[in-house]
């Protein structure tokens, strides 16, 4: 009886304990343990989820742990060190050999946010306020600037497509919700848009009314 | 009639002598590497070894000139091999040759004799796959860093084949899990219920 007892509290102690604790790997959890993609993406990367992959190319270890190479002007222990982590603790460049290579094209998924956490942190300084109405002129300037990260459908995405079902950034509801989304975050809608772009609406006795 | 045949004969003389002496330095460039003299002479021995060791006769140095983690620094520069910050002085496996003090060396990766010199011992050529060569060749290095090929006849001096074993002689623990399941129980956030 005290056994069957015991029993008992242990199952009722495991219902209210476990499925908390219980780490919920994938998305679209309510509650529990979440993990958060680390921000560093080199350790995003994973041997295991990189292994069919290689196996079917016959890329070996050496593609990104390169040795056969030879570093000429380092006469100084920690300039070899730094060299060598360069070459071989396969870093960026092994990375972006096949996930972002302007030079030969991308010949694995090419979304910057895959491994990097925050896209922002690598865009360039010049990307910020009011960046859609003053991309032109970059852009014209200098298009080669744009292709180091851009695909040229990219620019095509908006300025030559004319099938209204494919929205490149707002959803096609946007008018209807663009208020809570620039309440919520007015500094998401200046990354593209100047205070003003709201006012030309937004004015008195225009929609407010 | 005499004088034009002297010079014709001079001449032929210099040329001959010309080329002589450029085959002799390229030969001797060639016998400055005591790993590819090893295969045609046994006197080079003792450029490593205090002596030249003879069959089943082992010793715990194997007679080396200078201290098993030292030997190889007299030609070789540690500073110029990327991957040696990373290995040497971290513990030798089981399976390979350690330093006096069991810590990985260069002779750990690599066996100074080529193939046929040691009875019994296969020395393994590196085997790089063309997708590997051209992953290699795509990818941009510090300017001090010079592209290096192995050497045709003898490869890259390993002790075990690179294709089928390589790193996995010791790195057997690489193939580490997607980040959503590695992730600590101290780097994991708690969500609450809705």
């Amino acid at each position: 009886m005290g056994r069957g007892r015991l029993g008992l509290w242990l199952v009722i102690v495991a219902a209210v304990i476990v499925p908390p604790a219980c780490r919920t790997a994938g998305h679209g959890v309510d509650w529990g343990w979440r993990t958060e993609r680390p921000a560093d993406p080199l350790r995003v990367f994973s041997h295991q989820g990189h292994k069919d992959v290689f196996e079917r190319q016959q890329v070996q270890c050496f593609a990104c742990h390169t040795m056969s190479a030879r570093i000429t002007d380092e006469k100084e222990a920690a300039d070899a060190i730094r060299v060598s982590k360069a070459i071989f603790s396969g870093g960026k460049d092994a990375c972006h050999t096949c996930h972002y290579n302007p030079q030969t094209g991308n010949t694995a998924p090419d979304r910057c946010s895959l491994c990097h956490d925050d896209v922002r942190d690598i865009e360039p300084a010049n990307h910020n306020f009011d960046w859609l109405s003053r991309h032109e002129v970059f852009a014209k300037n200098d298009a080669q600037s744009c292709e180091g990260c851009h695909q040229p459908r990219y620019c095509q995405d908006c300025h030559n497509r004319r099938d209204e079902t494919v929205r490149t950034y707002h959803d096609r509801n946007i008018r209807f919700t663009h208020g809570i989304e620039a309440r919520a975050n007015p500094m998401k809608c200046g990354e593209c848009h100047t205070a003003n772009f709201c006012e030309t609406c937004h004015r008195e006795g225009g929609y407010e009314k | 009639m005499k004088s034009s045949a002297l010079a014709v004969l001079a001449m032929s003389a210099l040329l001959l002598l010309g080329t002589d002496l450029a085959r002799g330095a390229g030969k001797d460039a060639d016998e400055d590497n005591p790993h590819a003299k090893m295969t045609r002479s046994k006197g080079v021995c003792i450029d490593c070894h205090t002596r030249v060791p003879k069959p089943d006769e082992h010793a715990a140095d194997y007679f080396l000139v200078d201290a098993l983690s030292e030997n190889c620094l007299g030609c070789h520069s540690e500073n110029e091999h990327p991957g040696v910050p990373e290995h040497v002085g971290k513990d030798a496996p089981k399976a390979l040759p350690a330093d006096e003090r069991g810590k990985i060396a260069c002779f750990t990766c690599h066996d100074p004799h080529p193939q046929g010199v040691l009875p019994g011992r296969t020395v393994y050529k590196s085997a790089v796959t063309p997708t590997t060569r051209a992953f290699v060749a795509a990818r941009t290095w510090p300017p001090s860093v010079e592209r290096r090929q192995p050497s045709e006849e003898f490869g890259a001096l390993l002790r075990a084949p690179m294709a089928e074993a390589g790193c996995v002689v010791c790195h057997q623990d690489v193939q580490d899990r997607p980040w959503r399941e590695r992730t600590t129980w101290s780097e994991a956030i708690r969500v609450l219920p809705r």
